[in-house]
């Protein structure tokens, strides 16, 4: 792991985002896990949930539009929706958090979202049904809590 | 001073003891604080230890036992919490620059259970800043500095539980309350080599405790033996109305006292055949040895692939989309920028932009996963893989690049997890550089017992538990 200062601007640190145990040897390598869902999603527009759950990507049929994506070398592989979408949102960032920004760290923040992109592309293909209920539901409070 | 024998006795030995008039908890709890106050900051291992508190509760214990009042098996016993528990009249920081002058007026729930059993708290234990619920990319990411391994301290705890790892693994204190979003406690457990386990989500409040995501976080018990693992979770474990995913009464209790009967059948172990991308050389070979050994005592064991599909991204997206929440002030207030992480100072600008839309996506997906996951436990009362993909990393390992290689898709933190989960990591043997391995076995949602019989049966033909490392 890094011992780099805890006072330095390490903007190419890895990410390693938002998780409790993250480790060299575990860490899920996003860029290879972006590629995967942007291959995924290019691949598929609408994937039933057994689809999806049954069948395994191939990383080497990435499309060659994938391939030839404008991203930055440092980031994963987008499609020219997820790009738009991730300056899209760098943009709000700059616009509401801008003044606190170094160039630096707005580079570093346009990597996060494209790996973010990348997540959420089999997420958002994935077919659900109008009745499919989120894990989170209300808990109906009547005078004794959770009784 | 008590000797290193004694303060690496497991809880229920510690226990005994104490019951039985023949170990004194005001000298227990002085000679784990002398130990804490020796190697704790060698280790950076404390976020402050609770000296005033512990002997006072220590002396308390001792009059109440002597007078014929015993609590049960903790009474008595010291124990360290994690730095994200509220403990009245002390700072709880979690981990994080900004709140280094945090503190609370009340006590977690778990804090108040712990002390109507009598338990001695010894100190708030280290941890990665927010509990990496920001981000980070470093071990060195804690306001208390880099946690150090004990079984060589130029290598990590991993976190973020990283303190509470390091101090049973060091015998500061023969316990510790941990926490895990998605492994916080078993990879510390695995890298430290003790018993740690986490929870059925729900079976134990977060009443208290810091949030990260509330449909995932769970607190749970970092110990010497599984066994001491069932004893703690027996009294952390219960319906509490302040967390509102608090299992219902009757559900969320965990009753265990260690003599509960084997089951009739054997217990079925479904060998995890495809969560890790790639494990350090002689892993794999030793949760095989450590799986021959249960299966020469009565357990079947077969080959299992989880079943694909985005549980890694629906965790991580869950735990970003969430913690951008919980987290709101600091990342309003630009206070982020305070963190030692650069991922911790920035990342909670990028989770602002998901949207509800895709927050929902995620939630429902979540749905078909968990029935998914489910399935497999027809077949198997438990999964078995590594705690970890390794031994413990280096603390100096350069920043990693990502790297090339498929996916961790199905690692099982993010699975098991996302779909809460119990499961629990046992030490089962040394790499190459003298450091811990550790497998960990996985349970149906509430079978929190099987994961228990597991890791017991486990440690009861073996003695990879007993292993101390070398600091003193």
């Amino acid at each position: 792991m890094s011992t780099s200062s805890s006072s330095s601007d390490n903007s190419d640190a890895p990410i390693k985002d938002a998780n409790g145990a993250k480790t060299k040897a575990a860490r899920i390598s996003r860029r290879e896990f972006g590629l995967d869902a942007a291959v995924a999603a290019a691949l598929s527009l609408s994937v039933s949930p057994s689809g999806l759950l049954g069948e395994r990507r191939d990383r080497d049929t990435i499309s060659p539009a994938i391939a030839a994506s404008e991203q930055d070398s440092l980031g994963p592989k987008l499609t020219a929706e997820q790009s738009r979408d991730v300056e899209a949102k760098l943009a709000n960032i700059i616009r509401k958090y801008g003044e606190r920004l170094s160039e630096e760290q707005r580079k570093h923040l346009r990597r996060i979202l494209a790996y973010n992109e990348t997540m959420l592309a089999p997420i958002r293909a994935f077919t659900l049904q109008n009745g499919d209920p989120p894990v989170t539901v209300l808990k109906l409070s009547s005078g004794k809590n959770n009784e | 001073m008590l000797s290193e024998d004694i303060l690496y006795l497991s809880v229920r030995e510690l226990g005994e003891r104490i019951r039985g008039g023949k170990l004194s908890p005001v000298e227990l709890a002085e000679s784990f604080l002398a130990r804490s106050e020796a190697l704790g900051p060698k280790l950076n291992a404390y976020a402050t230890i609770t000296r005033d508190l512990a002997l006072q509760q220590a002396r308390t214990a001792e009059k109440e036992i002597a007078s014929g009042h015993y609590r049960g098996p903790l009474h008595g016993v010291p124990y360290a919490a994690k730095d994200l528990v509220a403990v009245q009249g002390y700072p709880t920081t979690w981990g994080a620059r900004p709140l280094a002058k945090q503190s609370f007026d009340y006590n977690a729930t778990v804090i108040e259970r712990l002390n109507r059993a009598g338990a001695v708290l010894i100190g708030k234990a280290a941890m990665i800043e927010l509990a990496g619920g920001l981000g980070y990319s470093a071990g060195d990411a804690s306001l208390t500095g880099p946690c150090k391994n004990p079984w060589n301290t130029k290598y990590w705890t991993c976190g973020s539980s990283s303190g509470s790892g390091a101090i049973v693994s060091a015998a500061l204190a023969p316990w510790a309350i941990g926490s895990d979003t998605r492994g916080s406690i078993i990879c510390p457990t695995s890298w430290c080599g003790i018993s740690g386990m986490r929870p059925s989500f729900g079976r134990v409040s977060r009443h208290g405790a810091m949030a990260i995501a509330w449909t995932m976080d769970k607190l749970g018990p970092m110990a010497r033996t599984a066994d001491d693992c069932g004893l703690v979770l027996s009294v952390l474990a219960g319906n509490d109305p302040l967390d509102f995913d608090s299992l219902p009464a009757g559900v969320s209790d965990f009753v265990y006292t260690g003599a509960e009967s084997e089951p009739a059948k054997p217990l079925r172990i479904g060998r995890l055949t495809n969560v890790w991308n790639q494990q350090e050389a002689g892993l794999e070979a030793a949760v095989d040895a450590a799986l021959k050994v249960l299966e020469k005592n009565g357990a079947t064991i077969a080959d299992v692939e989880m079943p694909d599909g985005p549980y890694e991204e629906a965790a991580e997206l869950t735990i970003l989309m969430e913690s951008a929440s919980a987290f709101q002030e600091l990342i309003a207030s630009g206070r982020c920028a305070d963190l030692i992480d650069p991922v911790g100072r920035i990342n909670g600008y990028a989770s602002q932009e998901f949207s509800v839309g895709d927050y929902l996506q995620v939630q429902r997906v979540r749905t078909f996963l968990q029935t998914q996951v489910d399935k497999l436990f027809d077949r198997f009362d438990v999964l078995a893989t590594a705690g970890e993909s390794s031994a413990a990393a280096p603390l100096n390992a350069p920043p990693e690049e990502d790297s090339a290689g498929p996916i961790e898709r199905r690692a099982p933190d993010g699975i098991s997890s996302l779909c809460g989960l119990p499961a629990i990591s046992v030490p089962c043997g040394l790499s190459k550089d003298k450091l811990p391995f550790g497998v960990q076995f996985i349970g149906r949602a509430l079978n929190d017992h099987a994961v228990i019989a597991a890791a017991r049966r486990f440690q009861s033909h073996t003695d990879w538990h007993k292993m101390r490392p070398p600091i003193s």
